[in-house]
């Protein structure tokens, strides 16, 4: 019997977390958590736990875990940042696409969480080492739940398959904390309502990716008041890439962007382009500093918007400043 | 050579309609792209530009030096392709054959992603990057004294370089989108820089072209004849050879890797009649800018919805066909083959290894690996462990790496890696070619295509439909190389050179897969690959069905190959049917081919350097090359399987880089010396 994507991601999140039971709150019985893949039963308090994905990382550190084993442990340091100064305990399990299975069988955690794309075909094996769970933020479809209440139910699963529900609601509210400051601090400085468009600018190509309402990163910045003013087709992943020569079609939006390598970004801005883009000419784009993570994960959000909040208060300023 | 019907005769039309051409595609390129940008403004900004007019400053800055490096780059390859056919005196020589293209690659992505490691900016380093790769292969293969070891060495260069790449940006996933566009052939262009860069050594390779133009003539009418002409072939070889490559280098480093706009330009004025130099390469200058220009306006079409179509895989899914319906008009004598079709050894063996002796060496070889294989790892395990592991008594964990983990992985390997090799032996053998291998052919990519797209959709999918998925496509590509060359009987060249084709469409198609997967990219690319990661007991019970049914069929196919190999005529005297022969073959490697990439991707250059090991340890008998091959092929892989996994532990390198990573240093090895002794 095949559901349709729709009627599947709504049973997922209606799945997610599920801890049966009151009874489960407890935290020492068996519980049912479900996951992308279907539901797994959870024994006792896990306190190794490997994480096969950044988010899955992030999510485990705002939980309280440190987890026993991270894939691409380093590249995390890299990428993400937050929270990397927590990971020295941690052991490094292999690529996030090919982690090691023996290295992880070797650290006898009590919980895996992986990434539904990368890490079904091998899921039978990791439910062979410790119960597993597997969440497909990318699978999203077009008229689905957002990738943001996702990353809510993400949080909630894995709280309760550490036994920890209550500690859910903590970070749950710590973001949201976070994102009223961010929408206070905008309002304040009159920039609610504000057109704003996030890119990431690729190290290896002359284009840049264009973040569309289907990805966390904009759906972020809408929940601190901003407006998304990029209109690209619909795009699983949530960004469309296009050349560099699209941003002319932007007009004055509150342009904020990252980069991974420097190359073709300092072109650009070198450029004879970079200075007629209307929003460059308005003092309204910004690079954000660098390790900014724009794929979500309980931590990286809170940075996320709390930069991009500086860097938009820094745009009025200067503009303010005669 | 009769003038073809229909063609343009006189070739004081050719130069007009080319400018005509040209001028249509750099207008229509110009007004197209993402910037909301039209025709009209482009007039506007080449007769009264306005510096602050967002417009006219993306034209003028963006999308004019776009055109101009698909004229650059497009041109270069023209005169390229001219060039190398001159001198290797075949009309499919294309300037990628000599390895620039993977040189270039492997230079701009460590220059891009270690920017301290070459101090050179990414341009100039994607130019010395396919020079020094072009010198190398150039070095291996001692000059052109023999084509077919220059193309043998060009291809293991362009694999173990592409390979090195890939092996770089797998550790470094969230670069890997930039990179397969700019490896799919992507004109796109932050000012003039660039084009600034490559124009004057482009020019400067042309203008030496130009003088060699009439050598080149002489050259074409011999080697023999020139020499008696007083023509020095040789240094006119080696001059026409060095601005070639400085031409594709140029031509790579502006606009990325571009396949088949040389042959084209250079085929399609062949077509028209235009057979002096003079008038050639300047022709093939002309219109091979024309039709880059030209896939680029088509991929700039193309783009407009999700995801960026690069102007090389236009020029790949155009070329393809053009260049079959190319190799379907000629007549047998117009067409000369990549190499001449006896010669699929390319050193006699010097000292003929006894069967017995080799089949007992490598059965030694792969035991230890097994052993190897089970042993080493996260835990290390002694011999008396395994021993009481046999007698029942070990630990669970101890069970589970070496049973469930280790042991499939290896026993995966050595049975893809037979069937992987058999299928390469099968295709050499009825296509008599040297550089017949499953990938080659666009078999295992064909294969490797549907299985990453059913992957890539559905990642869950159970192992049985990717299975199904990988036999699909590697038996849709078989069934369309068998349409394209039935009419000429399933001749062995329009055989290979279809499949040549069709693989390269294939690739396009890859890039298209890589750069869309996004996110997946890193999925993409390893199964692209071909890895052992993760295979257990549902693998080899998947596949061992198969080899143990195919494999034996090969063998009995050996003396059929070896009557083959006598030659057409002789072999449908001695009562065999060549094309259903070559039929049956072809089937055969296919499903031998479908099966491995089914399990573990699509490795490459197992398939390609097993059977030439073996032929030259063992001599011709194909019976004898198909154990051989399958052995060499299996250690080949396993040998593989265990080095990735252990080099950079916990972190792995798939099973299929490193065979690439490995084998070609080995096979650029056997060449070298093969030279050495011939």
């Amino acid at each position: 019997m095949r559901l349709t994507r729709r009627a599947a991601c709504g049973l997922i999140l209606a799945g997610l977390g599920a801890a049966a039971t009151p009874a489960a709150l407890a935290g020492e019985t068996a519980r049912r958590i479900g996951h992308a893949l279907g539901t797994v039963t959870v024994r006792g308090m896990p306190k190794r736990v490997v994480a096969l994905e950044f988010r899955y990382v992030e999510h485990l550190l705002a939980l309280g875990v440190a987890p026993a084993g991270v894939a691409d442990r380093d590249a995390y340091g890299r990428l993400v940042g937050v929270g990397a100064d927590r990971l020295h305990g941690s052991r490094d399990v292999g690529t996030r696409q090919e982690p090691n299975l023996e290295t992880i069988t070797r650290l006898e955690p009590d919980l895996i969480v992986g990434f539904t794309q990368r890490h079904a075909p091998i899921y039978e094996r990791l439910s062979g080492i410790a119960p597993t769970l597997l969440f497909n933020y990318t699978d999203l479809p077009e008229d689905g739940p957002r990738q943001l209440d996702y990353m809510r139910e993400e949080v909630r699963a894995i709280a309760a398959a550490l036994g920890r529900p209550a500690a859910a609601r903590h970070v749950l509210d710590a973001l949201d904390a976070a994102l009223a400051t961010a929408r206070g601090r905008l309002a304040e400085a009159g920039l609610a309502g504000a057109p704003v468009v996030f890119g990431q600018f690729l190290d290896t190509a002359p284009r840049v990716r264009l973040f569309t309402g289907h990805s966390i990163a904009v759906q972020l910045l809408d929940a601190i008041g901003l407006r998304n003013a990029w209109e690209g087709p619909f795009e699983r992943y949530g960004y469309t890439v296009r050349p560099v020569e699209a941003l002319a079609t932007l007009g004055d939006v509150r342009f904020l962007h990252i980069l991974y390598g420097r190359t073709y970004y300092d072109k650009l801005v070198a450029s004879p382009l970079w200075t007629v883009l209307p929003s460059v000419r308005a003092g309204h784009a910004s690079a954000l500093p660098e390790g900014t993570w724009p794929f979500g994960g309980a931590l990286s959000a809170a940075v996320f918007v709390r930069r991009a909040t500086d860097a938009l208060i820094a745009q009025e300023t200067a503009e303010r400043r005669p | 050579m009769t003038a073809p019907p229909g063609a343009l005769r006189h070739w004081g039309l050719g130069p007009v309609a080319g400018l005509a051409v040209l001028t249509v595609a750099v207008l229509l390129d110009a007004a197209l792209g993402q910037a909301g940008i039209g025709l009209r403004d482009v007039i506007e900004a080449l007769i009264a530009p306005d510096p602050e007019d967002v417009g006219h400053v993306v034209i003028r800055h963006m999308r004019l030096p776009r055109v101009a490096a698909g004229l650059l780059a497009g041109a270069a390859l023209g005169v390229a392709g001219v060039l190398l056919q001159a001198v290797t005196r075949n009309r499919l020589a294309s300037p990628g054959l000599l390895g620039v293209n993977a040189g270039a690659y492997l230079a701009l992505t460590v220059s891009l992603l270690f920017p301290a490691a070459l101090q050179l900016p990414p341009i100039a380093a994607a130019f010395a990057g396919g020079v020094a790769a072009t010198a190398l292969v150039w070095a291996i293969a001692g000059g052109l004294g023999d084509p077919l070891r220059l193309t043998l060495a060009g291809v293991a260069v362009t694999m173990a370089l592409g390979a090195c790449a890939s092996a770089v940006v797998l550790f470094h996933e969230e670069s890997l989108t930039g990179l397969y566009i700019w490896g799919a052939g992507a004109l796109d262009q932050i000012g003039w820089d660039s084009v600034a860069y490559a124009a004057p050594h482009a020019a400067f390779a042309g203008g030496v072209s130009l003088l060699l133009a009439r050598p080149l003539d002489l050259l074409a009418l011999g080697e023999d004849t020139a020499r008696a002409l007083g023509q020095r072939a040789g240094a006119t070889a080696l001059g026409a050879v060095a601005a070639a490559t400085v031409l594709a280098a140029a031509a790579v480093c502006v606009a990325g890797p571009v396949a088949f706009v040389g042959l084209a330009a250079s085929n399609l004025l062949r077509l028209a009649g235009v057979r002096r130099h003079a008038l050639l390469l300047p022709g093939a200058a002309l219109w091979g800018g024309a039709l880059l220009v030209l896939a680029d306006v088509a991929a700039q079409a193309l783009s407009l919805r999700n995801f960026p179509v690069p102007a090389g895989v236009v020029a790949a899914a155009i070329g393809a066909p053009v260049l079959v319906a190319l190799i379907a008009r000629q007549g047998r004598r117009g067409l000369t083959a990549l190499v001449e079709p006896a010669r699929i050894a390319f050193a006699a063996p010097s000292r003929r290894l006894p069967l017995g002796g080799l089949v007992g060496g490598l059965g030694v070889a792969g035991a230890a690996l097994v052993l190897l294989a089970v042993t080493l790892g996260e835990a290390v395990y002694t011999p008396r462990q395994l021993w009481d592991l046999l007698g029942g008594g070990a630990d669970a964990t101890m069970r589970t790496f070496v049973v469930d983990l280790r042991l499939p992985r290896v026993i995966t390997a050595l049975i893809c890696g037979a069937l992987l090799a058999v299928a390469g032996l099968m295709l050499q053998g009825i296509i008599r070619n040297p550089l017949a291998a499953p990938e080659v052919l666009g078999v295992s990519q064909g294969a490797g295509l549907a299985a990453l797209a059913l992957l890539l959709a559905v990642p869950s999918a159970p192992l049985a439909a990717v299975q199904g998925s990988a036999f699909a496509g590697g038996f849709a590509v078989f069934l369309l190389v068998i349409a394209l060359a039935r009419r000429s009987g399933l001749e062995p060249t329009r055989l290979a050179l279809t499949g040549i084709a069709i693989a390269a469409c294939c690739a396009a198609v890859s890039s298209m897969l890589v750069i869309g997967a996004g996110l997946q990219g890193g999925q993409a690319l390893i199964w692209l690959a071909g890895t052992v990661y993760g295979r257990g007991w549902d693998q080899v019970v998947a596949v061992l069905p198969w080899a143990a049914l195919l494999l034996p069929v090969a063998w009995m196919a050996g003396r059929g190959l070896d009557v083959m190999a006598l030659g057409e005529q002789a072999a449908a005297a001695l009562g065999l049917s060549p094309q259903g022969m070559r039929q049956a073959v072809l089937a055969l490697a296919v499903a031998m081919a479908a099966a491995a990439v089914a399990t573990v991707g699509a490795v490459a250059f197992i398939g390609l350097v097993a059977p030439h090991a073996a032929r030259l340890l063992l001599g011709p008998r194909h019976r004898n090359l198909v154990i051989a091959a399958a052995l060499i092929g299996a250690v080949l892989l396993a040998g593989a399987d265990v080095v990735g996994r252990l080099v950079l532990a916990p972190r792995e390198i798939p099973a299929g880089l490193v065979t690439a990573l490995l084998g070609a240093p080995y096979f650029l090895l056997l060449l070298w010396r093969a030279r050495r002794s011939a």
